[in-house]
């Protein structure tokens, strides 16, 4: 109580005379080792390079307080503890759903915003009042694979593998089936664990099915294993992935067998439209020179910088970085020109009104898979599609 | 013995029978289907038994469960993925592996003469340190020389682990030797950790047997690949070189006496420790080759904290059912233990309707287990040890 | 201050809990000479069986019994106690290796079915809300804390004093001579299958009361909480303190408990964020490293196995046993 009081009095003491310079703090709650490693980094390159756009807030410089929590649900709430602790204004991250839901309990529950980047389970947001994400979600995802597996493709068998301790991927993979279920088309759901190596009996599994495609929600640490397994057991029919899999660990671990492989992603600068389009542009170029080597820049680099930006604009409408003036000025953000688009939390849950999602192929020649490249075909609304 | 008989012939024409069953009743899978998770299990059944041949060796002469022995196998995976993966090497590099390798060389030599001051060993040393070093600086490695390296680094590893962990125990009561082999294996997987990587590791080193093949059968197709031919091949000729040197050999007759009556065979004139050391050698060399194989069979290796846990009380639990101490079970039990994993699973396939057991084919190694220790606690060809000693 | 007291409370409850786990291994170990591996197994089964039974309703996976929380701790101990039966009846016979192996294997098994079998067990999410005791007073987060802080030391006690009365006892004699010479004993006309088993379901269910209080305490259970890891530790805690000796145990728990929290939280604090990810493996070498050390000096651990002299040897005053 009494340290209370005395940090009170020197704040007081201190605003007064010269410390309007004091940083104001984010954490950013990544996982940046583990099985996500690499799409933490690319996450965290995002947030960084956006911060170097943008490093000052009402005068003041914003410190970014990072948290590695090692792709383990404990590490992701140990990290929220940890920035309770440090009482940082908003916390940026998880990426994945399970880290992010895993963290989103007790930041809510201490009153701290929490901007998650890439988790797209439905279930995140649904939380709490403090918990908001830059990307759709999965009930959108799914929906867009399984309508073009089934129109597009003309697939009518679609096998399922699903990593069933995780929830993003267990949640997609669920909405992926009811729909392709809706559209009149078979499935057949095959799980796996964590650090699976051995898939043969799923694949035996999925075998009899005689799938015309096979859908993968998982994640690339065991779709680098499962994709080339798939082939070398003479499955060729057309793979389609999810966002997850938009991480250079798949077509580099995984190979020649990620060639014309397809997946849904955040939608980058080739698909997005008007002045999106130059902002993402003008963000790529940015970032190419603040990074330049980097391996990717993908949907998470731009789910990390938007995730920073909106919090730094809501501190800027905020005029303040009171936690409850912070949250009224982003929970009624209208059309912040992100760079993956524009953003809109008033009157949502805390999922983005308007999203673009894209269709990518990679391109994998050659055995080795050092000279992958992927192309974005086409690119979908989340507000036109549900209009 | 004719009861054994009776179960074994009883369980195949069940089997048969289910086959028949889901092919021509349900017809859900095709005979090929059939065939292809029989090459399938043979592969998984023999990267078992390699594992497991390590164990029951270790067991028979010192009656230790050697729990680090699967991180020896995933130590072994990875060793093998750098030394080709990284090639060709630096000087300095190439040093360094080539002076381990040449240490191992030295090592089985020494077995073999008795000396390290032998001429042949030094010799041995010498020419696998220049050769190599020469080799590891001027070309890129391919799988093969890795895994024959690799096997020679394991092998010394493992013989480092008895001198220095369980060796010193050896007068101890059996169970502080148990828990010494735990810490030993937390202390392998963490320093995995710490120094070869923390993900999950693609192994894909330029080999052509790695490549699809895919046959005609009974008019439908058999997806498999040359590594059909590889994993069960090389195991045997392992396994016959082991037993080679098992039965010829005059330290492998040592290992046996050891094995039956470590007193007496002391007595003899048997140097004890040395026929021990030998042991691990030879059991950590086969498990290196394992996971060798099991890094092509899967194209990746786990990441080091799990990759070696369950392949490693999997095949301890085959050694079991096989019957431990006994080089023939091991093989049997791990043969077997494939079957049980991927054949079984393959007959009752999931369906729309049925959830199939391929979610649960991780327990079905303890399960069997169980039932063995039940009725047969000597294991499938095992001596009767069922006494507690 | 009170953060401080909070914290110290906090690590009381997690480190008695341990303590009564080491005590269930301690019986089995210490003084029968049962080699069971498979800690991490028992203690899921307390857990889960506890969260079923007194747990609320869960939408996707079987709970919603409600039933009290001294009822679900009971049948937390009774559910562990009977998978204890089924892996002992094949095994104890046996030699010990064989436990051994039995148990590590099962612990296995009965993590992947918490992970697979999502309709009993909620899958990788685990069943959250568990209900702790006197839930129903209200009571602030500290003052939960504190009761829960008694009600764990008075099981610990109670837990403890049986014990010591039971190894006292003539049927704790056996078990020791068992362990010591088991021929002996068996000439004696005490089968050691039947006493074997009696301690061994007796330590595992002890094992399952440690989850039920531990799923109380954390309020939620998922199957990560059970790695091989868990087993570990309670190891070198019965290790350190020095097998065959209760209050061993109950001292080794809290001791390894501190080193294994006071060793996270510097590593927290003096190692830079890269490498904080490579202080969880550091941690374990190192405590792995002690419990090596100890094993080495002082393998009866801190407090050893008191000397029992039978009253003749005392008489005959040579002082030998």
């Amino acid at each position: 109580m009494f340290k209370k009081l005395f940090l009170a009095a020197i704040a007081l003491v201190l605003a007064g005379t010269a410390l309007a310079q004091a940083p104001i703090k984010i954490g950013v709650n990544l996982e940046l080792s583990g099985r996500f490693a690499t799409i933490g980094n690319s996450t965290l390159q995002g947030i960084q390079a956006a911060q170097q756009q943008m490093s000052e807030v009402l005068g003041r410089p914003v410190e970014l307080s990072i948290c590695d929590n090692q792709t383990t649900p404990e590490g992701s709430k140990a990290c929220a503890n940890r920035f309770i602790d440090e009482k940082v204004v908003g916390v940026l991250g998880a990426i994945s759903s399970t880290m992010s839901i895993a963290a989103a309990q007790n930041l809510q529950d201490a009153g701290i915003i929490m901007i998650s980047t890439s988790s797209t389970n439905p279930a995140t947001t649904q939380i709490g009042d403090h918990i908001f994400r830059v990307a759709y979600t999965d009930d959108f995802q799914g929906k867009v694979a399984a309508e073009y597996a089934f129109n597009t493709l003309k697939a009518r068998k679609a096998a399922i593998f699903r990593q069933q301790d995780d929830d993003y991927s267990f949640g997609l993979a669920g909405f992926f089936q009811d729909e392709f279920q809706k559209l009149g088309g078979q499935t057949i759901m095959l799980n796996f664990v964590a650090n699976t190596v051995d898939f043969s009996s799923q694949i035996n599994d999925a075998r009899g099915f005689k799938p015309d495609v096979v859908y993968y929600s998982g994640f690339c640490a065991e779709g680098a294993t499962l994709i080339p397994q798939l082939k070398q057991q003479g499955f060729n029919m057309q793979f389609l992935g999810a966002d997850a899999s938009d991480d250079s660990q798949c077509p580099t671990s995984g190979g020649a067998a990620f060639n014309g492989y397809l997946f849904t992603g955040f939608g980058g600068p080739e698909v997005l439209t008007g002045a999106a389009k130059q902002r993402a542009e003008d963000f790529h170029k940015f970032f190419n020179i603040a990074f330049p080597k980097a391996t990717d820049f993908n949907g998470f680099t731009l789910a990390g910088a938007d995730s920073y930006n909106v919090l730094v604009q809501a501190i800027k409408d905020a005029g303040t970085d009171n936690e409850a003036a912070v949250l009224k000025s982003l929970s009624n953000l209208k059309d912040y020109p992100g760079v993956s688009g524009s953003i809109t939390f008033a009157g949502t849950d805390g999922t983005p009104k308007d999203r673009t999602i894209a269709f990518f192929e990679y391109l994998v020649p050659g055995q080795n898979g050092a000279a992958w490249s992927k192309i974005s075909k086409f690119g979908l609304s989340t507000a036109a599609a549900s209009q | 013995m004719p009861w054994g008989w009776i179960i074994g012939l009883g369980l195949v024409a069940l089997v048969i029978f289910r086959i028949y069953y889901v092919v021509h009743v349900l017809k859900a899978r095709d005979l090929a289907f059939f065939v292809g998770a029989m090459l399938q299990s043979l592969q998984l059944g023999s990267l078992y038994a390699l594992i497991a041949l390590g164990y029951t060796m270790v067991y028979g002469i010192i009656r230790l469960i050697n729990f680090a022995h699967g991180d020896v196998f995933m130590v072994g995976a990875f060793l093998a993925y750098f030394l080709f993966s990284r090639s060709p090497y630096a000087l300095p590099w190439a040093l360094i592996w080539a002076a381990l390798s040449a240490w191992g060389v030295m090592f089985v030599l020494n077995l073999w003469r008795g000396s390290f001051r032998d001429p042949i060993v030094i010799g041995g040393g010498v020419v696998a340190m220049a050769g190599l070093t020469y080799a590891l600086s001027a070309t890129t490695v391919n799988w093969l020389l890795a895994m024959l390296l690799s096997m020679l680094i394991t092998g010394v590893l493992g013989v480092v682990i008895d001198r220095v962990a369980y060796r010193p125990l050896r007068g101890a009561p059996r169970i502080s030797l148990l828990i010494t082999a735990i810490a030993m294996s937390f202390f392998l997987e963490n320093t995995g950790l710490l120094v070869f990587t923390r993900n999950q590791t693609p192994f894909r080193p330029p080999t052509e047997w790695t490549q699809y093949l895919q046959f005609p059968v009974f008019g439908s197709t058999v997806y498999t690949t040359r590594l059909i031919f590889l994993i069960p091949l090389a195991t045997a000729l392992l396994v016959v070189a082991l037993t080679l040197f098992v039965t010829r050999t005059r330290l492998g007759k040592a290992m046996r006496a050891s094995a039956q009556d470590p007193e007496t065979a002391q007595m003899m004139g048997v140097n004890v420790d040395r026929v021990i050391a030998t042991t691990f050698l030879l059991g950590s060399m086969l498990a290196a080759a394992g996971g060798v194989l099991w890094g092509l069979n899967f194209g990746s290796l786990n990441q080091p904290a799990v990759m070696g846990i369950l392949p490693g009380i999997k095949a301890f639990a085959a050694a079991v059912i096989g019957g431990i101490g006994s080089l023939p079970g091991a093989v049997i039990g791990g043969v077997l233990l494939g079957f049980l994993e991927n054949f079984v699973t393959a007959l009752f396939p999931r369906t729309q309707h049925f959830a199939g057991l391929t979610e649960y084919k991780d327990t079905f190694a303890f399960i069997l287990l169980i039932l063995v220790l039940l009725l047969r606690p000597s294991g499938i060809v095992g001596e009767d040890l069922s006494e507690k000693v | 201050m009170t953060g401080l007291l909070s914290y110290l409370v906090f690590f009381l409850i997690q480190a008695l809990i341990y303590a009564l786990v080491a005590l269930g291994l301690n019986l089995q170990w210490g003084y029968t000479g049962l080699f069971n591996i498979g800690v991490a197994g028992f203690f899921l089964v307390g857990s889960y069986t506890f969260a079923v039974l007194s747990g609320p309703a869960y939408a996707t996976h079987l709970g919603g019994f409600g039933l009290p929380v001294a009822v679900g701790i009971l049948g937390a101990m009774a559910m562990a106690g009977l998978i204890a039966l089924v892996v002992g009846i094949p095994t104890l016979r046996l030699r010990e290796d064989y436990l051994a192996i039995a148990t590590i294997g099962i612990a296995e098994v009965l993590r992947l079915v918490a992970l697979n079998a999502r309709g009993l067990t909620g899958g990788s999410r685990g069943a959250q809300s568990i209900p702790r005791p006197f839930q129903g007073l209200e009571l602030g987060n500290v003052a939960s804390n504190l009761v829960f802080l008694v009600l764990v030391a008075a099981l610990v006690v109670l837990v403890y004093l049986a014990l010591e009365t039971m190894v006292r006892s003539p049927w704790g004699r056996v078990l020791k001579a068992i362990r010591e010479d088991e021929q002996a004993a068996s000439s004696l006309g005490k089968d050691p299958f039947r006493f074997r088993l009696q301690s061994f379901v007796l330590g595992c269910a002890i094992m399952g009361l440690g989850g039920a209080l531990n799923a109380s305490f954390v309020g939620f259970v998922a199957p990560t909480d059970f790695l091989p890891i868990l087993t570990f530790e309670i190891w070198a805690m019965l290790i350190v303190g020095g097998s065959g000796n209760n209050r061993g145990a109950l001292l080794g728990s809290v001791l390894v408990w501190a080193f294994w929290t006071g060793t996270g939280s510097i590593a927290q604090s003096l190692l830079p964020s890269g490498l904080q990810v490579k202080g969880g493996a550091l941690q374990v070498i190192l405590i792995g490293a002690v419990l090596l050390l100890i094993l080495m000096i002082r393998p009866r651990g801190l407090i050893g196995e008191e000397r029992t002299v039978s009253r003749e040897a005392e008489l005959g005053g040579d002082g030998r046993t």
